[in-house]
């Protein structure tokens, strides 16, 4: 048996037909009902469907062996257990600083608001510069405008939410995919079921 | 808080669990000592140098204080290894020493091998022989430990070390760059090497790209033999793993070989080994060669060995 753990939301809506495309379904009626573990086309593979972020945690506790989550959530995690084999090239975006302007700090210490708050810190230590971490959970663009913090450290897409907060990109961190993440120990002990899977996945990538 | 909560990743045995626990403990030595592996009890505390060596992974593990009589940093053992280098280096011996302990350690942290801060360490070191026969005498001595622990089946996979060191050797890349390199491999993300990769060309690219993924049973190091055919050490390496394999057959164990597998600790030098069982989601035992671990106890010797958590692993017996 083996269980995978995919990203609610967006992520979902890309994931669902490059498993398709590698072979595994899961019904609409499935999809659509309020069961926590669902079937799929196959007796021996189940899926969950949960946050992002407690991806990596089902999988590195073994309670999933595979998943399929974003990489701004894996440098957050850690990964600590987890091997990253695959960048499955969706839900792309950019981990970047903004700003209302080019020269956003006043004072000594950077006042940076952020929900990645480890990639942030790990940004601006390997920068040289002090800062103070702001840790939010959604409405970043906020912070810099009513003044909790001088920039922000966010995930980017188009950039249309930056713009209408009077925000502009600035500096680029990372950039962010979806990731196919595998549970070390059941990479070892499922070995040949789970190496199909990624071929299967990446061969349609 | 009340007061008598045990810190985070703190635990404790009691009733049956501690005397499970105590069982087994005994079982172990006595099959530790029976194949000549001396019992060691190293003290729990040690002035920091001796027990952090080089390697950084275990610096950070390790909680520290100052010692208000000599004032020097005095570290609490966070791995067992660097104590075992010490002693075998005081012994000042030229032949084969063994040695087993059953001991607490305490981590600042838990991590992928040792789930809680407060594991209690049971492992056996040999020391003084750079042969392949030493790395098979603990292998088959962890995989007789597991089987006391009625861990079965196991699937255990094994690694160079070597192989990666080999095509490091031609790079010039810094202590911080090497360390981020290490840790791709150690999430075998292939992604993030091509990332690196750009950012950092290496000689041996195309190398690097094709031992992150290889892995499988034995028909890996055929095709390892092929890949880095111009890389003696790595040959060597790679030979040390048929060795092993030929070793393993008939033996009812399930070999895997993960050429990428570096293994936590920066000390180990060559041959690396973990064992799993379909039942847990992390190695439940490991080990690997570490020769030279004690040069800078003055004595530079061949040493490989293994580890596990004997109270992690005598709770689900």
């Amino acid at each position: 048996m083996l269980t995978i753990a995919l990203s609610k939301g967006r992520i979902l809506e890309q994931t669902l037909p490059l498993l398709k495309k590698a072979g595994l379904e899961i019904a609409a009626e499935e999809l659509n009902s309020r069961k926590l573990i669902l079937d799929t086309n196959l007796d021996d593979v189940k899926v969950v469907i949960i946050r992002g972020t407690d991806v990596p945690v089902f999988v590195q506790h073994g309670a999933a062996d595979m998943g399929i989550t974003g990489k701004d959530v894996l440098l957050e995690h850690g990964a600590n257990g987890l091997f990253e084999m695959l960048d499955l090239g969706i839900a792309k975006c950019r981990l970047m600083v903004a700003a209302k302007s080019e020269n956003y700090q006043q004072g000594n210490i950077l006042k940076v608001a952020t929900k990645y708050v480890k990639s942030a810190k790990k940004y601006f230590e390997q920068k040289g510069q002090p800062c103070e971490i702001i840790k939010l959970y959604g409405a970043m663009e906020l912070a810099p405008v009513v003044g909790l913090s001088h920039c922000i450290v966010d995930i980017v897409d188009t950039g249309n939410t930056l713009k209408a907060n009077g925000l502009i990109p600035l500096d680029h961190i990372e950039d962010i995919s979806s990731r196919l993440v595998i549970n070390s120990a059941s990479f070892k002990t499922k070995n040949a079921a789970i190496k199909s899977w990624v071929n299967a996945i990446e061969k349609n990538l | 808080m009340k007061s008598w909560q045990l810190p985070e990743g703190i635990d404790e045995l009691s009733g049956n669990q501690a005397l499970n626990f105590e069982m087994l403990r005994r079982q172990l030595i006595d099959l530790y000592t029976e194949k000549g592996f001396g019992l060691v009890i190293p003290p729990m505390v040690e002035h920091v140098d001796s027990l952090l060596l080089t390697s950084d992974s275990v610096n950070e593990k390790t909680f520290k204080f100052l010692d208000p009589v000599s004032g020097k940093m005095l570290g609490v053992h966070a791995d067992i290894t660097p104590q075992i280098a010490r002693i075998d280096a005081r012994r000042a011996s030229v032949s084969i020493e063994k040695y087993c302990y059953i001991n607490a350690i305490l981590q600042t942290s838990a991590d992928d091998f040792y789930d809680s801060r407060s594991p209690i360490q049971a492992g056996a070191e040999l020391y003084g022989s750079n042969e392949i026969s030493a790395d098979i005498e603990v292998i088959e001595l962890m995989l007789e430990s597991l089987k006391i622990l009625s861990i079965d089946p196991v699937v255990i996979s094994l690694g160079n070390v070597a192989i990666f060191n080999a095509l490091m050797a031609d790079e010039s890349l810094d202590s911080d760059q090497a360390a981020e390199l290490r840790h791709i491999f150690a999430h075998r993300s292939s992604p993030d090497l091509a990332v690196f990769i750009n950012k950092h060309p290496l000689v041996n690219a195309p190398l690097f790209n094709a031992l992150i993924k290889l892995e499988g049973d034995n028909s890996a190091l055929n095709q390892a033999l092929d890949l880095f055919v111009n890389f003696p050490n790595a040959i060597n390496a790679i030979k040390d793993l048929q060795a092993i394999d030929q070793a393993l057959k008939g033996k009812n164990i399930q070999a895997s070989y993960d050429l990428a597998e570096l293994q936590t600790y920066e000390y180990h030098t060559g041959i690396v080994f973990s064992a799993y069982n379909q039942n847990y989601s992390k190695a439940l035992a490991q080990g690997g060669r570490y020769n030279g671990i004690g040069e800078s106890f003055g004595q530079s010797r061949a040493a490989t060995g293994f580890s596990f958590d004997l109270k992690f692993l005598s709770q689900s017996n």
